[in-house]
């Protein structure tokens, strides 16, 4: 049983909804619910409705479950800007917060509510992340999928010179990546030879590669530049605090890679802290494909039902 | 700097937004989700928004709602909505086919028909959901009809949504790779297949068989009726049917960029334009 509701929440109204729990009418736990952010730019049923499924299920085991739409997004009126970029920008450092955080106040009073799980994909995951700084949120738990811990380039990308037109990887990774596939592609070599190579792209590599042998021969351990240093700092306050995280990520090297750039530690559950880490194979960034919508609504449940025993 | 290459401020004032409605028509067993955007004083008319496919719904829906809102404040009075098993609507995506699409659609239409004071009623569709419209006015429901983008077919629009499966076949490298036509043989075998974190069945695939837009016959009217397949702006198209890479980008950018709230307004302008034109010809008032 669903339920549309909205909820004014700093100035901001938010339109959302309520999945009550099923079954016998009995709540797992009377006073914790999930609260579902919405994905990047998304709407708050996510892409292949991942975010609606979830709570489905959450709600199956008992548990009251909402999921609301930030400012200008999906139903929620608000304003918008001109690019993705500059909205992602905005969200992973923290223009959603303020919104979240009156909202769980709104709800934890509205519902008499003991506390709330707060979750979300992507950039939802950042957000929620970010409910550690505020007192009062009553934050039972985190759940985090696929959690970025990058800023997003938000530069909209002046005109410059055609060498620079190629250029459209942003961190090392991706630039490392890309240097294999050009080293056997005929093409590239060609350009190469033809002096129509991206000079840029290799100007950044030899950079990015120089910065990286210092940092390992000196033993420094910094972090890559695009790094969101407040997110991480709400991460070590989430395990200082030991508040119970789920994280769910996708198990590929590359995104162990990415991960393990920011000194995390994919695929690794820390009991110490209450935080459990599950990867799943074979699928994508949205976490839908080859199955993994279903196991991670499985893996939910379980993990909310082990908080309220 | 062209107009679209600005983003636009909400639409909506706070008077407005008052004016907007979230709720569920029961439907069966069901719930249809709904989103009412009502007009200041009595309505010009009621819009009947069916949006796209399950895959696209995420991708189109900020501009969907803007145009929700553009209608609200120009005096018509907008309605969109969930497909059962789609977004905020209840139910399985594997029971569904077109046919309960369009069942879905025509609930929606008669719970805005019978809403006071009477006004004329259009129907828009964008994609698939301009299949559902073309049929549901062919069946002489709504006074004017509006489709954007419209698929050649159901069956069409199934087969290049399978470039999504592809896509990711093509990042998960599967142990058996397959093609569209191979899948779309697996379907037809009852085999179901997930697309995007849609069970796809044959159900869906049979049914879509029965939905296409045929844009030379009954020119411009069926029965006195009005419809029009109204062209949409690289903008517009880019926006509401992913056509086309970012039309804004600037020449010799950097990189390319997204687009999330360009102006509209001149797409949606057009259609109003077209609206309000047609109805006053067909009243013979001179307003």
């Amino acid at each position: 049983m669903r339920k549309a509701v909205q909820v004014t929440a700093a100035g901001a109204r938010l339109f959302g909804t309520i999945h009550m729990p099923s079954g016998d009418g009995k709540l797992a736990s009377p006073r914790i619910a999930l609260l579902l952010l919405s994905f990047g730019q998304q709407p708050r049923s996510w892409i292949g409705d991942l975010g609606t499924a979830i709570a489905e299920r959450a709600a199956a085991a008992g548990f009251l479950s909402f999921r609301f739409d930030m400012p200008g997004l999906g139903d929620s009126p608000g304003d918008l800007p001109l690019l993705r970029e500059t909205i992602w920008r905005d969200i992973q450092m923290g223009a959603h917060s303020p919104y979240l955080h009156a909202l769980c106040w709104e709800l934890q009073e509205e519902y008499r509510l003991e506390g709330l799980v707060v979750g979300g994909l992507c950039g939802g995951a950042v957000t929620s992340l970010y409910a550690v700084n505020s007192s009062r949120v009553k934050l039972k738990g985190l759940l985090l999928l696929e959690p970025e811990i990058a800023l997003t380039n938000a530069d909209a990308g002046m005109p410059s010179s055609p060498a620079d037109e190629r250029l459209d990887v942003e961190h090392f990774l991706e630039r490392k990546e890309l240097f294999f596939q050009r080293l056997f592609s005929f093409r590239s070599w060609r350009k190469l030879i033809a002096g129509k190579a991206d000079y840029r792209y290799w100007k950044v590599l030899f950079v990015q590669s120089r910065e990286n042998l210092s940092r390992r021969f000196s033993h420094r351990r910094d972090y890559p530049p695009e790094t969101n240093h407040g997110l991480l700092d709400a991460w070590d306050r989430a395990r200082r605090r030991s508040i119970p995280t789920l994280v769910v990520s996708v198990a590929s090297a590359s995104r162990r890679a990415y991960y393990r750039s920011y000194r995390l530690e994919p695929g690794i559950d820390q009991p110490g802290t209450r935080l459990a880490w599950i990867e799943i194979p074979n699928t994508t960034h949205a976490l839908l494909a080859g199955g993994a919508k279903d196991a991670i609504c499985g893996y939910v449940a379980k993990w909310l039902s082990s908080l309220s025993s | 700097m062209s107009e679209a290459t600005r983003s636009v401020p909400n639409e909506g004032s706070p008077v407005l937004e008052d004016l907007e409605l979230a709720d569920y028509l029961p439907a069966g067993d069901e719930q249809l989700y709904y989103v009412l955007h009502r007009a200041m004083g009595a309505p010009k008319g009621r819009v009947l928004l069916l949006g796209p496919f399950a895959s696209e719904r995420p991708h189109r829906y900020i501009p969907w709602v803007r145009w929700a809102r553009f209608l609200s404040r120009r005096g018509f009075e907008a309605m969109r909505f969930d497909y059962r098993g789609c977004g905020e609507s209840s139910g399985r995506f594997e029971d569904q086919d077109f046919f309960s699409w369009k069942d879905d659609a025509r609930r929606c239409l008669d719970w805005l028909e019978a809403r006071r004071p009477q006004a004329p009623t259009i129907i828009h569709g964008l994609g698939m959901g301009a299949l559902l419209a073309d049929k549901l006015f062919r069946e002489g429901l709504g006074d004017a009809l509006i489709l954007w983008l419209p698929p050649k077919s159901g069956r069409d629009m199934l087969y290049q949504q399978l470039q999504l499966k592809l896509a990711n076949d093509f990042v998960l490298k599967p142990a058996m790779k397959k093609t569209r036509d191979q899948y779309i043989a697996d379907l037809e075998g009852g085999e179901p297949v997930e697309v995007e974190g849609y069970v796809w069945t044959r159900r869906l695939w049979d049914s879509a068989s029965g939905f296409a837009v045929d844009e030379a016959a009954d020119r411009g009217a069926i029965d006195g009726r009005p419809w029009t397949i109204q062209p949409l702006d690289p903008c517009a198209a880019h926006m509401f049917g992913g056509v086309g890479p970012n039309p804004l980008r600037k020449e010799g950018a950097r990189r390319q960029m997204w687009l999330l709230n360009p102006d509209l307004s001149r797409t949606f302008d057009d259609v109003v334009s077209w609206v309000e034109a047609t109805m006053c010809r067909d009243r013979g008032s001179p307003e």
